[in-house]
């Protein structure tokens, strides 16, 4: 039995069971997976950049503060409306995540972090809470904290993958009991649905200038029953979504949080864009994947992102390394 | 336990501290920190706001509730005009009294637009009825053009009483 399911007894077994379980420290890492990984944190490195500069951009229309949000409510953030000092944070905040990508500085992401929440609160201070850029900051927390803890590469690449799975699926669970505690088990309701279809539709005929139902919104509005189909689903996904902690949960839990996002898109014309690009890439062994296409290798893909070690069980630390690039336990890509 | 692992649960762990502390203290936001509210009071009434474009239309403005139907002018589309939609539904729903900097403030919103169109602000107010069927009103807010900017009278102002209704 590997290491990540083997169940232990209660108290600290359990913990070390759930850790090793979210983080697969001592699964070996081949040449393909750590590409993955290099992908992956681009991708992060890259919308953290593009949303600092939006928001930077957005930011010279707003006069006044609405609503303050995380920091606002201590710091006055207005002093980056209509200002050049906004594109100065944003132009720090891209420099700090260039030092923490080329591993220049360890604290480069949780600066960027930072810098990126003074520039949310100021953006956001008009109202709307969005949560459409929160599982792309959580990752960046999770590649900040990796980065700053860990000396070596492949428990940061671990540590961030874990962690990002981790808050995904707290916060979609969490959504969920938010449900259920606001509203109540009636938020079933196929009627509320209906509601908030008419609430969207408002929001696109103000952005677009032309007010229709699509063929989805349509069935919702005219069979309750199927209203009330399309939110069981997604609550149900919701709820369960915390299973993602565990490997073996993982495909399946975030295939159907990506199919909640669909129902969302396909009822309420709401895309959350980065979110939905960065589950497609957590949803599949996409490095294993390759390696099997690529390298032509028989090798089995049964975990996203790291397949089951086929070393040791030991519970031993790993030892030290000189560099990432001669890992014992990083393996080159090789056809079997 | 190895100590790597040992190390990642304190983190893993301290993160959820810091986390539970500051969405508890700060109304379940403090970003990236979040408990996730969306559509958690569901058949609640909801407000937005649109805009039409009332250049071309010869009669005054009326402030008058209406429906989709019988809107006045034309679509003024906010998105390529580089508004935000939500920004504006919030704006307009949370302002109680519409002092001069608050009407500044949504003029700003539509500043380039103002020396060509004259532009009229409605709030959308949408509501369940009888438990199941969607009633759906546009209340005329704010007129602007480039020079002028007239409120709908049941708005409250600084200088009105403070028993002024919303219309």
């Amino acid at each position: 039995m590997s290491p990540s399911t083997e169940r232990p007894q209660i108290g600290t077994g359990n913990m070390n069971w759930f850790l090793r379980s979210l983080f697969g420290f001592e699964h070996p890492t081949t040449t393909a997976e750590r590409y993955f990984f290099n992908l992956f944190e681009g991708f992060v490195a890259v919308f953290t950049v593009k949303y600092a500069w939006t928001w930077a951009t957005y930011v010279q229309q707003v006069s006044d503060v609405v609503l303050p949000l995380g920091i606002a409510n201590y710091v006055n953030v207005s002093v980056l409306f209509q200002s050049w000092t906004a594109f100065g944070v944003a132009g720090l905040l891209t420099l700090a995540v260039l030092l923490g990508w080329t591993r220049t500085w360890r604290y480069g992401y949780v600066v960027a972090l930072l810098l990126l929440h003074l520039l949310f609160a100021a953006r956001y201070s008009q109202g709307e809470i969005p949560h459409s850029s929160n599982v792309l900051g959580m990752t960046l927390l999770g590649l900040g904290l990796g980065l700053a803890v860990f000396d070596r590469e492949r428990f940061r690449r671990r540590f961030a993958l874990g962690f990002t799975y981790f808050s995904i699926g707290l916060g979609y669970t969490t959504a969920a009991a938010c449900k259920l505690i606001g509203t109540g088990p009636h938020w079933l309701d196929g009627h509320h649905l209906q509601i908030w279809i008419y609430e969207k539709s408002i929001d696109v005929f103000a952005a677009t200038g032309s007010f229709n139902f699509t063929f989805v919104q349509s069935l919702a509005l005219d069979y309750y029953w199927i209203a009330t189909l399309f939110l069981t689903i997604g609550i149900v996904s919701e709820l369960l979504a915390f299973l993602m902690w565990w490997p073996r949960f993982r495909i399946p839990m975030v295939l159907a949080v990506l199919g909640l996002h669909a129902g969302i898109y396909a009822s309420m014309r709401i895309v959350f864009s980065v979110t939905t690009v960065e589950l497609i890439l957590l949803a599949l062994p996409w490095a294993c994947i390759a390696e099997r296409i690529f390298a032509r290798s028989n090798v089995e893909c049964p975990l996203p992102h790291f397949r089951s070690p086929d070393t040791s069980d030991k519970e031993e630390d790993f030892p030290p390394v000189p560099s990432s690039s001669t890992d014992p336990n990083e393996r080159p890509l090789q056809p079997a | 336990m190895t100590r790597a692992l040992q190390r990642a649960g304190r983190l893993l762990f301290g993160t959820l501290l810091v986390y539970a502390l500051l969405v508890a203290t700060h109304k379940g936001e403090f970003w990236p920190f979040s408990i996730y509210p969306m559509f958690s009071q569901a058949g609640n009434p909801f407000s937005r706001a649109v805009v039409r474009d009332v250049s071309n239309d010869a009669t005054p403005v009326e402030w008058d509730t209406t429906a989709l139907s019988s809107l006045p002018g034309q679509p003024f589309a906010l998105r390529p005009n580089g508004v935000d939609n939500i920004d504006l539904a919030n704006f307009v729903s949370k302002t109680e009294t519409w002092t001069p900097k608050r009407v500044e403030g949504l003029r700003s919103l539509f500043k380039p637009h103002l020396p060509d169109h004259k532009l009229l602000v409605m709030r959308v107010n949408g509501r369940m009825v009888e438990g199941d069927s969607v009633v759906v009103e546009f209340v005329p807010y704010v007129y602007m053009h480039a020079d002028s900017t007239a409120l709908h009278p049941n708005l409250r102002r600084p200088t009105m009483a403070t028993t002024a209704t919303h219309p």
